[in-house]
């Protein structure tokens, strides 16, 4: 009994705390790529650039329809193919990144259309530069169009890094499976890790509820 | 051009996992849309332990990963003395995870459907029971039409995660394919085909009966 209990102390929970620990860094980078491409992706779609405006869409539509794991083994186990070596959590974050940069830039198009062009009319009228439109006028509103949008996302990618564990970056996922074969007690270590997911996922609830109230509150202030 | 060859040369061996991925999101359809229906009425209509069994329900199935709830019914339940073919795990697996996705749908559309509807059915005489089934709950599934229709191209890519459990899908016959020919690119490189070419067929089908249902409703005058 005391052996099983030193067991938990020096085993289980330290890597179910480094697994833990890993999902956050993979779902923050994964986010921060998926957020930057999918604003260019969108501005570039508005702004019909041609040539790349119709690539982007191209991309947009292959990114929706294939699954992550299938770019996962893609990227990790058949560039090494051409030569380019990444590590798990950098193929990770490239799947995940490119994968909902898709999907946001769907959102943020959906955000900057919600906008009517009366503002950018009385934008005009008031003789503001167009910098200084988008800054104050435009994104403070799409802003808050995208904001819950963009959380519920954020949500998602927490619980899809669990993913990355099949290409070996050593998340909670994989940690836990890693624990469950040694000692098969499968039923008790994944619902741990269930509910370690679940509390994360909560936090993540809490980050975009905060979120969306201090936007909420940006709006009071012009209006 | 040599990927060309590749793919012309074995996309044949990728037709029965792909078949079988398709099969597993066609059986699962009917499941995670009852579950999602059954749980979005008992929240809103149903007695406070229903309600209850519902919220937690949801709550448990949508805040931890699919990854984890596949591998927890199919390792976790044999140690309780539940033992599951994989392909039966993972259709478990799928349908409560899409059920509680798809309850939060047929929820935001069962609130859409107008106030007057209920009472217009209540003043023709029908029961509680009788209003829900053929005056709210009709619409209401027009309205989610869309959103739901997108919850079954995701749960076709979804079925790649049975691949780990050892269910042969696409995922498994484009590792096979993979060691077979020692040329994993070009293998997931077609796998990737495959998945985009079906769901890309039923996502451009669903549009198009999404279409003809609202031009059905538009000509007999009813409002979506």
């Amino acid at each position: 009994m005391s052996e099983s209990v030193s067991m938990w102390w020096s085993e289980y929970l330290p890597l179910f705390a480094v697994g833990a620990w890993r999902t956050i860094q993979l779902t923050v980078m994964s986010m921060l790529l998926a957020t930057v491409l999918g604003l260019l992706i969108a501005v570039v779609r508005r702004m019909r650039v041609p040539g790349l405006s119709q690539l982007f869409a191209a991309f947009v539509q292959v990114m929706r329809l294939v699954p992550e794991l299938v770019l996962l083994f893609l990227v990790y186990y058949s560039l090494p193919e051409l030569g380019i070596l990444l590590s798990a959590f950098a193929s990770a974050i490239i799947v995940f990144g490119a994968h909902y940069s898709a999907f946001l830039s769907e959102v943020f198009r959906g955000g900057l259309e919600a906008i009517p062009h009366s503002q950018v009319e009385a934008s005009k009228m008031l003789q503001l530069g167009k910098g200084v439109m988008w800054r104050r006028v435009i994104l403070p509103q799409a802003v808050r169009n995208i904001v819950p949008t963009w959380g519920n996302y954020l949500q998602t990618v927490l619980k899809a890094t669990a993913l990355a564990g099949t290409i070996t970056y050593g998340e909670l996922f994989f940690q836990t499976n890693f624990m469950a074969n040694q000692n098969f007690r499968y039923f008790l270590f994944f619902t741990i890790a269930a509910a370690i997911y679940f509390v994360m996922s909560w936090g993540a609830g809490k980050l975009q509820h905060r979120l969306e109230k201090h936007f909420a509150r940006e709006r009071r202030q012009f209006a | 051009m040599k990927m060309i060859e590749f793919f012309a040369q074995h996309w044949r061996e990728l037709v029965p996992p792909a078949g079988v991925a398709i099969l597993v999101t066609l059986i699962t359809i009917p499941i995670f849309l009852a579950i999602g229906a059954w749980s979005a009425t008992s929240q809103l209509y149903g007695g406070r332990l229903a309600k209850r069994v519902v919220n937690s329900y949801l709550a448990v199935f949508r805040g931890t990963p699919l990854l984890i709830q596949v591998f927890w019914i199919f390792y976790g339940l044999p140690l309780i003395g539940i033992r599951l073919h994989p392909i039966v795990a993972g259709i478990l697996a799928l349908s409560l995870n899409f059920g509680a996705y798809a309850s939060e749908i047929v929820r935001s559309g069962l609130n859409s459907v107008a106030h007057g509807q209920h009472e217009a059915a209540t003043m023709l005489g029908m029961t509680r029971r009788q209003s829900l089934r053929r005056v709210i709950f009709p619409q209401a599934l027009v309205v989610s039409a869309p959103a739901l229709a997108n919850q079954v191209i995701e749960l076709f890519k979804n079925t790649s995660l049975l691949g780990l459990i050892t269910v042969a899908e696409l995922i498994r016959g484009g590792r096979q394919l993979g060691v077979v020919t020692f040329d994993p690119m070009a293998s997931w490189i077609l796998v990737a085909a495959f998945y985009v070419v079906i769901a890309g067929l039923a996502a451009f089908g669903m549009r198009r009966f999404e279409r003809r249902l609202n031009r059905a409703l538009v000509s007999t005058g009813a409002t979506p």
